[in-house]
């Protein structure tokens, strides 16, 4: 018997005369990789800020370990274990690439030691050489490693991860999918959004695909990624 | 770490002693700059480190004057009791503009600034009865150390330099400490502190709180230095752009920035007043261009080349102590890379 960590309930959210997101209900699995994946614009990131709490939702509720969390500002919901990394990294500019990481570990103080927490986050990424480093040293993916250590840094249990693939090389996908997995074997669920497909395969349980903020399928990546629907919302309807 | 605190010693040292030996016109020029200096500083907590510009800052500074004041002339309450009451009244009313304005942005926050001094200028110009209107409150020179007041200028002097003591501990405390580090991720990306659990609103509160700590004490100052409160005097708009100014020019968002800054504009003023106002408003003309010259060539203020130069000079030394065991080179590019 799974337990959800969380479960989207009706969300409907719009923006003026725009439906981002029309009723969408999904649940996430306890320690599982659920993949979200749907074409530009179908409400992917829309959905994310709202179960981050950053949007507001017009209806439905967002439950997290049996709570209702709908109401609650980010920031709280961070202090519960609802983590998230964004498309484009916000890095912390004036901060060195060590005080980024810091922040957050100091913020909540878990920990006594935060320098040395903060240095073990930044090896488990992979950027322990560039701790005493400014953010302009780092490239794409090393921004995006960055942002995934210092959202590590709030002890998450769910972790949402907006695009990490997006502008990578296939060398650094495969390096950034075998990464999220051993964030996973940490204990922490992960919500993926993404497009790219092999990315996908390799690393989730499940995926819910979103079309024009309607949820449109789920389930095994194999089986939905060959589903009519799936394949008319990204490349459209054969003309007769 | 310990050569820079003998270098704060003796700057301490060589502030109190100097001044025994200066004259009446150079002892007012400091007090002034020591003014502006922790005006500046107060500014920087807000402006520099969290990024919200705001552009009625002495409006602190008038709060403090005009309640430190209004209870010396009205209750016989002295002013270094008085003024403890306005820097809470400073505070408090710092925490409630923080909770209405914080959630404006950019231009939104700071034209906001600007209406909030222009507010209590006028209350301080409609309630006539107590605060004199436009006239002020005017006090009657005479020694009275006990109520604040002195004939000889040297107290308060060593007065204004024990306030600046005490904002720049309070800086140095909030660079190196845990709000010093929220205030520079806020000013960098709120979105991203809101994502790592981080309350943004309640610490750009308190940093406005602290901003107003700083920034009050001087208003009790002012008031006995000069003797008179106007509306015009501290609810001043064009004083709080200069704060700000010389906050950006030597550097803001750094711990040196604000006093490099007004120590080196507030003279500055005073000597192109005293060299080039034969030509009526060229000393104006000359200190917008050096600003205007200082923003194009050094965006990152005063302090950037500053450091650069002090840096460059320490690594000069320690390069020449590492040459002769070859080491140099290797260690360059282990820092490059």
């Amino acid at each position: 018997m799974m337990t959800d960590i969380l479960n989207v309930r009706g969300i409907t959210k719009r923006f003026g005369g725009l439906v981002a997101l029309n009723k969408v209900t999904m649940d996430v699995h306890e320690g599982e990789i659920l993949g979200l994946m749907g074409p530009n614009g179908s409400g992917k990131t829309t959905l994310v800020n709202v179960i981050s709490g950053i949007y507001k939702a017009d209806s439905g509720q967002v439950i997290y370990m049996g709570r209702d969390v709908t109401n609650l500002p980010p920031h709280k919901r961070v202090e519960l274990g609802i983590a998230r990394t964004f498309q484009t990294p916000r890095p912390f500019n004036s901060l060195t690439v060590l005080e980024n990481v810091m922040m957050p570990i100091l913020h909540f103080g878990h920990e006594p030691d935060v320098r040395g927490t903060a240095y073990k986050l930044l090896e488990f990424v992979g950027l322990e050489k560039y701790a005493e480093s400014p953010i302009g040293k780092l490239n794409l993916a090393m921004r995006k490693k960055l942002d995934l250590a210092r959202a590590l840094g709030t002890k998450p249990k769910i972790l949402m991860i907006d695009e990490i693939a997006a502008g990578l090389s296939e060398g650094e996908v495969n390096d950034m999918a075998n990464l999220l997995m051993s964030i996973r074997d940490s204990g922490v669920t992960l919500l993926v959004i993404e497009h790219v497909i092999f990315f996908l395969r390799k690393l989730c349980d499940r995926v819910v695909v979103l079309d024009e903020g309607v949820k449109i399928a789920e389930g095994d990546v194999e089986e939905v990624i060959r589903m009519q629907e799936v394949i008319s919302a990204y490349i459209g309807e054969v003309i007769e | 770490m310990r050569r820079s605190l003998q270098i704060v010693l003796a700057a301490i040292a060589l502030s109190i002693v100097l001044p025994l030996f200066m004259s009446l016109y150079m002892l007012r020029l400091l007090i002034l700059t020591y003014m502006f200096v922790i005006l500046a500083i107060s500014w920087n907590v807000i402006g520099g480190y969290a990024k919200y510009l705001s552009l009625g800052q002495t409006v602190f500074l008038g709060i403090t004057a005009y309640t430190s004041t209004m209870l010396f002339v009205y209750l016989g309450i002295t002013p270094w009791l008085g003024m403890f009451v306005g820097i809470l009244m400073s505070v408090a009313i710092a925490a409630v503009i923080g909770f209405l304005t914080f959630k404006l942005r950019d231009a939104f926050f700071a034209l906001t600034s600007i209406a909030i001094i222009q507010v209590f200028r006028l209350l301080a110009l409609y309630f006539k009865s107590y605060t004199g209107g436009a006239r002020g409150i005017i006090l009657q020179p005479r020694n009275d150390p006990i109520n604040f007041m002195f004939l000889d200028i040297l107290p308060y002097y060593y007065i204004s330099l024990g306030f600046l003591v005490f904002s720049i501990l309070l800086a140095y405390f909030l660079d190196k400490g845990k709000l010093g580090y929220y205030l520079k991720a806020i000013g960098d990306d709120e979105l991203a502190c809101e994502a790592i659990g981080i309350n943004t609103l309640k610490y750009k509160i308190y940093a406005f709180m602290l901003s107003a700590l700083i920034a009050a004490p001087v208003g009790t100052l002012y008031a006995q230095y000069i003797m008179y409160v106007t509306p015009d005097g501290v609810f001043s708009f064009p004083h709080s752009i200069k704060v700000a100014v010389m906050a950006i020019i030597g550097g803001s968002g750094t711990l040196l920035g604000p006093i490099i800054g007004a120590s080196i504009l507030i003279p500055l003023e005073q000597i192109l007043t005293v060299y080039f106002s034969g030509v009526y408003g060229l000393n104006l003309v000359i200190y917008g261009v050096l600003l205007i010259l200082v923003m194009r060539v050094i965006p990152g203020g005063i302090i950037e080349p500053l450091e650069n130069f002090v840096k460059g000079m320490i690594k000069n030394m320690d390069a020449g102590v590492r040459e002769t065991s070859g080491e140099s080179l290797k260690e360059e590019k282990e820092v490059g890379g």
